[in-house]
């Protein structure tokens, strides 16, 4: 503690943060980790002495998957195996293996491209294994998944395929989770993970083939990798790569990457019929209802999927569809329905209803069931349901957008794309000729549109992408090889945020606090906070906080139960604001109450989602372990004071302050007029409050908001708090009179410390 | 909106779009990045598509569907052209009475399923196929080369969709050319029958003139065809309802004949029980 305190004293200007990652990484640098041993051992019986490295025939290959021993383990090949295999040699990729072999081998970067249903996210990997024979090499095969949840089960699926134990010789490496050995030579992973892994080994020397799967959905991750394999394969020659998209807007993967070779293998689709309406819809809603009605009571059998926006939409839907459908029975003797909502934040085993088959009729001979699923637009990609044979797309989806004048990142309802259009309606021939009913005109289709929808590096916050660039060593961040370069103003506010959190220096460069916050996988502002929150003698707390800011909203508030539902969680909340309140809830969460009620019933009986608890329970303990392998202090404070100044520490620019004389409040520096949203626990407008989160609805809300005392700011961020870069007005007229009283309790306390001092 | 749409108040800030920051060109982020070589205006990274400002989406608070603000514009037209709400039964009636027996019957079959869903129903029109690349019994790729033709900015699918539809629609296309030969003959006629009765010129004098007149109208009916191609496109695909019988089909020289096949029309409708049933609105 003497050290820190010396260490304040000396550089003043420094946050506390700052300190905190200059001390760790002095103590990492005196004290480094032992390297653990990762080294890959991988079985080798000569089983492909006679294949030559990127010169084998899939004849070859296809001879020793036939064989009677698994070559890749030694043992023999389970029944199951053989059976699988069959399937597997129906696939469209099957017929094209030689065709891939040819193009894989004779060159370092291709791209793929392979329609829903080709098989090519579980063969391709496969077919590069028999190859590459990675094992005999010490070397894996990684193949990057957008999802959590494709990374784990496309693994488990491979490992069956290839008949080993998956964790073994095939793997998966998400964020909570890393299920791979030493063994392992085959490893799916979320490219957020790769990413992760670049920051740590800038040429991912593990890897000798990368493959990049679903590149078209151009996630974050996949388009900062796509620009860093560029980089890399010039690097390492010897480094193959492969673009999987399922699109066929593939040239513009192939131009990005000096034309690289293309191989498309079709997908097995049936003919899907789309339908227009003849006029726009006044309610899309509404339309969409009566058109899975007429569906359900005038066409054949066959299960139906509809898209629409939010969780509240498919909810109201689902009723209405639900009710409209026993109706339809009892009068017009129409089959039995089975309604089904599907979006992100439904606990699993009801997403899992989804997979449930079809109702079958009231009677013998009577009308087919049917099954109806209303979703969001995880349907589109994500999540694949056989048996759609109807699919209703009214043309607009949420879709995250950020504004980097006024810093928001929110949600909103748009139009969705072509691109995105036609794969709902393909949805609809998965397993026999479908129909898509577009709730809009052809003329729409084709003017209102746009072609491809935005990737997603235009449409967020940069702050974590800016920094893991700067981790991965680009220095020069306005020729970065981007395939969609991100807008200015987004990097320029990026960059302002980093800097103003001191993880950037005034050059530009990263310093220690700017290193260590890379480390954790959250915001930049967030793991600041984290990171300076030993110095304010709170971490667990804050550790608590952080990770219910990273899963979903915790409280639950179901439309027949509103009442109680905001009852329930006044008993938890804290007069100074909702971050408190959701320190309360965790607390009781893990208290003995709850344990003696059982979670699950706590959890109902309270009104809160026990799903989210559990994953922030989850994350909670990951970034513990991050924290103690940095040797930050893990320290509970019970005063709320400090916990409070510990948030200031990281939310000082999500500021806002009340009006004089009017209603709402103001943000600092971009005098935004904003309201405090309903759902908070405040129960008075306090003069300054910080908030989580700013969502853009008709009105402009914060939510998740605590109320802070000005004072801190100014001493936590002088520069950001600097007076000439505000407008005059009423904000910075008070800030003057806080700075000044901050400025006159110093002198007063320096005044003090030296009566002391000459006292003694 | 008339006078009794809600009254939507809003409110903005005084500077909504932040101007202030965005024109501060001291900021940190502005000058390390013009210090890395960006300049003012221009976008970021090695391509030249790169955008300037950030994504803008305009906020929907409402239900309304997709194309609303097409059909805003399109208003005017609309009311030129005059609705078809009430025509749509008379055609039907028509219809039959011209042999359309079969289009009837389905039509038919489609009303008695609106029935069952009353008000709830809602009209589609047919539009693209959407099929797959893969040819199940070759085992081959249908149509890899359209691909490699491509190099217009379409993603080959739409592209593929295009060619889809065009086969699946080649038997309506072709009635649709036949029409126009035969809307372009008739009007051709009906030219000649007045320049006829009107004048007596000298035949070679005619013929330069009606040369000239045809490409004159020639470039007229391009327009027009146009024009003509994209209504009928969607009468033609509609599904639920039946193709229009117009005059247009047969040349008909005077008013009188039309006059002739209208009464002949009626009579035959007065004949025919289905048809009455309908005029009369009597259900069975």
């Amino acid at each position: 503690m003497s050290e820190r305190a010396l260490k304040k004293q000396k550089v003043s200007e420094e946050s506390t943060a700052e300190i905190v990652a200059e001390i760790a990484e002095e103590n990492l640098r005196k004290h480094p980790h032992a390297v653990e041993n990762n080294s890959l051992i991988h079985h080798d019986d000569g089983e492909f002495s006679k294949f030559k490295r990127h010169e084998t025939t899939a004849e070859q290959a296809e001879a020793l998957e036939n064989g009677h021993e698994n070559p890749f383990t030694g043992k023999p090949f389970s029944q199951k195996y053989f059976s699988i295999l069959k399937g597997r040699r129906d696939l469209p990729v099957h017929a094209q293996r030689a065709e891939f072999l040819k193009i894989f081998q004779s060159t370092q970067i291709m791209v793929f491209v392979g329609e829903t249903g080709s098989g090519k996210t579980t063969q391709i990997p496969q077919f590069v294994l028999w190859d590459d024979l990675p094992h005999l090499r010490g070397t894996q095969v990684a193949c990057t998944q957008p999802r959590r949840v494709a990374a784990m089960s496309v693994a488990a699926r491979v490992a069956d395929e290839l008949d080993v134990e998956l964790g073994e010789e095939v793997g998966y490496s998400i964020r909570f989770e890393n299920k791979t050995s030493n063994k392992t030579i085959l490893k799916y992973m979320t490219d957020g993970m790769l990413l992760r892994e670049a920051m740590e080994d800038h040429d991912l020397k593990r890897y000798s083939v990368i493959i990049l799967d679903e590149a078209h959905e151009r996630t974050l991750a996949t388009d900062i990798l796509m620009g860093l394999l560029k980089q890399v394969s010039v690097r390492r020659p010897d480094l193959k790569i492969i673009i999987m998209s399922a699109t066929l807007d593939a040239e513009k993967f192939q131009n990005y990457f000096n034309d690289a070779p293309l191989l498309a293998v079709p997908g097995r689709t049936h003919p899907v019929e789309i339908y227009y309406t003849p006029e726009f819809q006044r309610d899309y809603l509404d339309a969409a209802i009566r058109t899975v009605l007429q569906i359900h009571a005038t066409e054949d059998e066959g299960d139906i999927l509809l898209f629409l926006t939010g969780e509240e939409e498919i909810e109201d839907a689902c009723r209405k569809i639900s009710l409209e459908c026993d109706e339809l029975i009892r009068e017009q003797n129409c089959g039995p329905v089975d309604v089904y909502p599907l979006y992100g934040s439904l606990p699993p085993h009801q997403q899992q209803k989804i997979f449930n088959p079809a109702p079958e009729p009231l009677r013998p001979n009577g009308r087919p069931g049917r099954k109806i699923i209303i979703s969001t637009n995880i349907a589109e990609t994500s999540l694949t349901i056989d048996g759609i044979v109807y699919v209703v797309d009214p043309g607009f989806s949420k879709q995250k957008v950020y504004n980097p004048r006024i810093r928001v990142e929110s949600l909103l309802v748009s139009p969705i794309s072509k691109a995105s259009a036609q794969q709902r309606a393909g949805r609809a021939g998965r397993t026999r000729p479908g129909k898509c009913f577009r709730l809009y005109t052809e003329e729409a289709f084709k003017k209102e549109l746009i072609e491809q929808s935005y990737p997603e590096i235009l449409r967020s916050n940069l702050a974590s992408t800016v920094l893991e660039l700067k981790k991965l060593g680009v220095d020069d961040l306005v020729h970065f090889d981007f395939m969609d370069p991100p807008a200015p103003e987004t990097m320029m506010r990026a960059l302002e945020e980093l800097n103003y959190l001191q993880c950037l220096s005034d050059e530009g460069d990263l310093t220690a606090l700017g290193r260590l916050s890379s480390q954790f996988p959250l915001d930049p502002s967030l793991a600041v906070m984290l990171i300076g929150s030993p110095g304010f003698n709170c971490s667990e707390e804050i550790l608590t906080i952080v990770a219910l800011l990273s899963v979903p909203n915790v409280f639950v508030r179901p439309a027949s139960a509103r009442k109680r539902a905001d009852e329930c969680k006044m008993r938890f909340s804290h007069p100074s604001g909702d971050h408190i309140t959701l320190l309360n809830v965790y607390d009781e969460f893990q208290g003995n109450d709850a344990f003696e009620t059982g979670l699950h019933q706590w959890c109902r009986d309270n009104f809160l989602s026990y799903r989210s608890l559990t994953s922030a329970k989850s994350v909670r303990s990951q970034l513990r372990r991050i924290m103690e392998k940095f040797d930050l202090e893990l320290i509970s404070s019970t005063n709320e004071d400090e916990v409070r100044k510990a948030l200031a520490a990281g939310f000082f620019m999500q500021v806002a302050k009340k009006r004089s004389g009017g209603k709402g409040y103001l943000t600092i520096k971009d005098n935004q007029e904003v309201l405090i949203h309903p759902s908070t626990v405040l129960g008075k407008d306090p003069e300054w409050v910080i908030y989580n989160e700013f969502v853009l609805t008709s009105k402009n809300y914060i939510r998740t908001v605590t109320s802070v005392n000005p004072e801190w700011l100014v001493e936590i961020a002088p520069k950001y708090y600097n007076l000439e870069h505000f407008n005059k007005g009423d904000v910075k007229l008070s800030l003057e009179r806080i700075i000044d009283s901050v400025e006159t309790k110093k002198k007063i306390e320096k005044k003090e410390k030296k009566e002391k001092k000459s006292k003694k | 909106m008339g006078l009794a749409g809600t009254k939507i108040k809003q409110r903005f800030g005084n500077d909504p779009r932040n101007t202030k920051w965005s024109n501060d060109t001291s900021r940190f982020g502005h000058s390390y990045l013009e210090k890395l070589g960006w300049k003012p205006g221009k976008g970021l990274g090695l391509v030249e598509h790169a955008t300037t400002t950030h994504i803008k989406v305009s906020l929907k608070d409402d239900n309304v569907g997709l194309g609303a603000k097409l059909a805003k514009k399109q208003k005017k037209d609309d009311l030129e052209e005059g609705d078809s709400v009430g025509l749509d039964v008379f055609q039907r009636i028509l219809g039959r009475l011209n042999g359309k027996e079969d289009k009837i019957n389905t039509e038919l079959e489609r009303q008695r399923k609106e029935k069952i869903i009353g008000k709830l129903g809602i009209h589609f029109i047919k539009g693209e196929v959407l099929q797959s690349t893969w040819d199940v019994e070759a085992k081959t790729t249908v149509s890899q080369s359209s691909e490699k033709e491509k190099t217009s900015k379409k993603s080959k699918k739409r592209k593929l969709e295009d060619d889809n539809s065009e086969e699946e629609t080649k038997s309506s296309k072709k009635s649709k050319k036949d029409k126009k030969e035969k809307k372009v003959k008739k009007e051709k006629k009906e030219k000649k029958d007045k320049k006829e009765s009107k004048e007596k010129k000298d035949k070679k004098n005619k013929k330069e003139k009606k040369e000239k007149k045809d490409k004159k109208d020639k470039k007229d009916k391009k327009d027009k065809t146009d024009k003509i191609e994209l209504s009928e496109s969607t009468s033609i695909s509609r599904d639920s309802s039946i193709e229009p019988v117009s005059g247009g089909h047969k040349p008909i020289s005077t008013r009188l004949s039309v006059r002739a096949k209208w009464i002949r029309q009626k009579r035959a409708s007065v004949m025919d029980e289905k048809a009455l049933n309908e005029i009369f609105m009597v259900t069975n």
